[in-house]
């Protein structure tokens, strides 16, 4: 399982196939709280695995729960739910209020406090200012940032976010990260996809990896990392004195080998990264030896990525 | 907040709360849509052509024959279905294609509120717009020398009324079905509009009674008389309209009924077997 409770968000041995095409074949995951990047290449069945956990398509096989209920059959779930597509599309003839207005009142918010929350979300997505405009007229990051804002109208448990960052300015795309975050952090579920690995990273170490219709690895991307054995964590340690500090690493539990650059730094390989960074601080405090900076070559989500899929 | 399966479950939103929100933007877009510039330029038409009978055949023309023309030739098997093609059709399937239905389907509303909701705003438009025609008409027709008005004229005008907003509901239910089954719904409405109406509702006996057209014709009561040339012409062209069996008011009535109940809930089952399969 990703996260915890409150909310949890299961997927028993889904598959969806077309005809002979299978999308997504016997996926079974579990969400729990805190911000989860979906993560896979174009094609992966990222895209249908995701429409298949937000409850708009039905599975060929298994089944999808929120809370240990078929989210298909139970739209009232969607009272819980905030889903921000990957798609731009908007229905241009309507302008920004009334769009968030009929969205806010269709989750059912009480009728007193609509006017009041489509002016918060307005305020909060810098959309005050285009409220009035038709959203035909909206720019690719006004629209992003307005999908945001629907997802969020009713104070979901539960956020679905289709490539949240599409299309977004540099400080939007901040702000937008920032958002997540603190979504995350309150306690919500937020099932982020994307295919950019390094956006994915800017929002969580938490992901699940689709590659060919099936979840290749779920967890942190340094749990997963250590999972990999023919591929050893490289870790980079700067120090004044890097051939003592090398002599004395080679002697360490899993470590597998040490090379020094002939300058100030020594790269260690080891086969477990966590077990790794846990025992160093005491063994370099009773070696004696300073390290100015620690620094893991290998331990972001595109070696991990890579060395999963053979990519 | 954590619950098991056995807890309570969220309820939908109440199907007529939902249906209203859902209707009211509904209209909003659709009033600002341009093809209802289009639908309104085509829809002046007939008052174009009052305005022209009166100008070239000024007091020959009875307003009670003309209306009943423009509903039996005009409004019934052209404007009536073109109309509802134009809203009925994409009411469903544009958001589908569009990529917007997705923000529909991730709320708390059943799938019948949905389509109704969506349904009855472009019924409602289509009836508006066919019946500020049909005003326009009928002020025409007192404005201009078309003999004056006569209870018979006001019955047909109240007639027509009916008929426009049943035809208009019909034809947009049933062309809404079409957009919730079929990817490109105009090809089997302009089929059943120009196709399947023109040539069925012409067959004699009770196969023409297989037709919307038929029965809006049936609810129509149709002067009979003529005195001149182009009064001769015109009834002409209304016999030709009229040449079939009517069969009781009734019995129309129930038929169009009966076509919008089983359109919409065809097209609700449909909708609800729908996936959201592309993007969005």
């Amino acid at each position: 399982m990703i996260g915890s409770p409150p909310v949890r968000l299961e997927a028993d041995e889904v598959g969806k196939w077309f005809g002979e095409v299978v999308a997504v074949g016997r996926c079974s995951l579990e969400v729990g709280r805190g911000v989860v990047g979906l993560l896979g290449q174009n094609g992966a069945g990222k895209t249908t695995l995701f429409k298949l956990l937000a409850g708009l398509i039905t599975p060929s096989r298994g089944v999808v729960r929120l809370d240990g209920l078929p989210l298909r059959d139970h739209v009232g779930l969607y009272r819980r739910v905030g889903f921000c597509p990957e798609s731009d599309a908007l229905p241009g003839w309507l302008t920004g209020r009334e769009f968030l207005t009929m969205l806010v009142r269709l989750a059912g918010v009480p009728s007193e406090r609509v006017k009041p929350r489509v002016g918060e979300l307005l305020e909060r997505f810098a959309l005050t200012g285009a409220a009035n405009r038709r959203l035909g007229g909206y720019s690719k990051g006004m629209r992003q940032k307005l999908k945001l804002a629907q997802a969020l109208a009713h104070d979901p448990d539960i956020l679905f976010m289709d490539e949240p960052l599409n299309g977004m300015d540099p400080v939007s795309r901040r702000d937008a990260i920032g958002a997540i975050h603190a979504l995350g952090d309150e306690g919500r579920t937020v099932l982020v996809s994307s295919h950019i690995l390094p956006e994915v990273e800017e929002m969580t170490r938490r992901i699940v990896l689709i590659h060919r219709g099936k979840v290749l690895a779920e967890g942190d991307v340094t749990e997963i990392r250590d999972l990999i054995p023919e591929h050893p964590t490289v870790v980079s340690l700067r120090c004044e004195r890097p051939r003592e500090l090398a002599s004395f690493l080679v002697r360490q539990d899993h470590v597998m080998g040490v090379e020094c650059d002939g300058q100030d730094r020594v790269v260690v390989r080891t086969d477990h990264a966590l077990a790794f960074y846990r025992a160093l601080p005491g063994q370099l405090l009773a070696s004696g030896l300073a390290v100015e900076e620690i620094h893991t070559l290998d331990d972001n989500l595109e070696s991990v990525f890579s060395y999963l899929t053979d990519d | 907040m954590s619950r098991d399966a056995d807890a309570i479950v969220p309820a939908p939103l109440p199907d007529l709360t939902a249906a209203r929100i859902v209707a009211a933007a509904t209209w909003r877009e659709l009033l600002r849509r341009r093809r209802l510039l289009s639908l309104g330029v085509l829809l002046l038409l007939p008052v174009l052509l009052l305005v022209a009978v009166s100008l070239w055949y000024p007091g020959e023309a009875p307003a009670g024959l003309l209306l009943a023309l423009l509903a039996g030739e005009i409004y019934i098997p052209f404007l009536l279905p073109i109309v509802a093609m134009a809203l009925g059709a994409p009411a469903i399937s544009e958001p589908i294609a569009e990529g917007t239905l997705v923000y529909f389907w991730t709320r708390p509303l059943n799938r019948p509120a949905l389509y109704l909701g969506r349904i009855l705003a472009a019924a409602l438009v289509a009836c508006a717009m066919v019946l500020l025609s049909q005003a326009a008409v009928f002020a025409t027709l007192l404005s201009a020398d078309f003999g004056g008005v006569d209870l018979a004229l006001v019955r047909l005008h109240a007639e027509m009324t009916v008929v426009t907003l049943l035809g208009a509901v019909g034809y947009t239910a049933l062309f809404g079905c079409f957009g919730a089954g079929f990817k490109r719904p105009l090809v089997p409405a302009i089929l059943f509009a120009f196709g399947w109406e023109p040539l069925v509702a012409n067959i004699p006996q009770r196969i023409q009674e297989w037709t919307l057209r038929f029965h809006l014709r049936n609810l129509v009561h149709w002067p009979a008389e003529q005195t001149t040339d182009i009064r001769g012409f015109l009834e002409t062209l209304l016999n030709r309209a009229l040449s079939r069996d009517p069969v009781p008011v009734w019995h129309s009535i129930l038929v169009l009924v009966l076509v919008i109940a089983v359109s919409t809930a065809a097209g609700v089952v449909l909708l609800r077997r729908r996936q959201l399969d592309r993007q969005g």
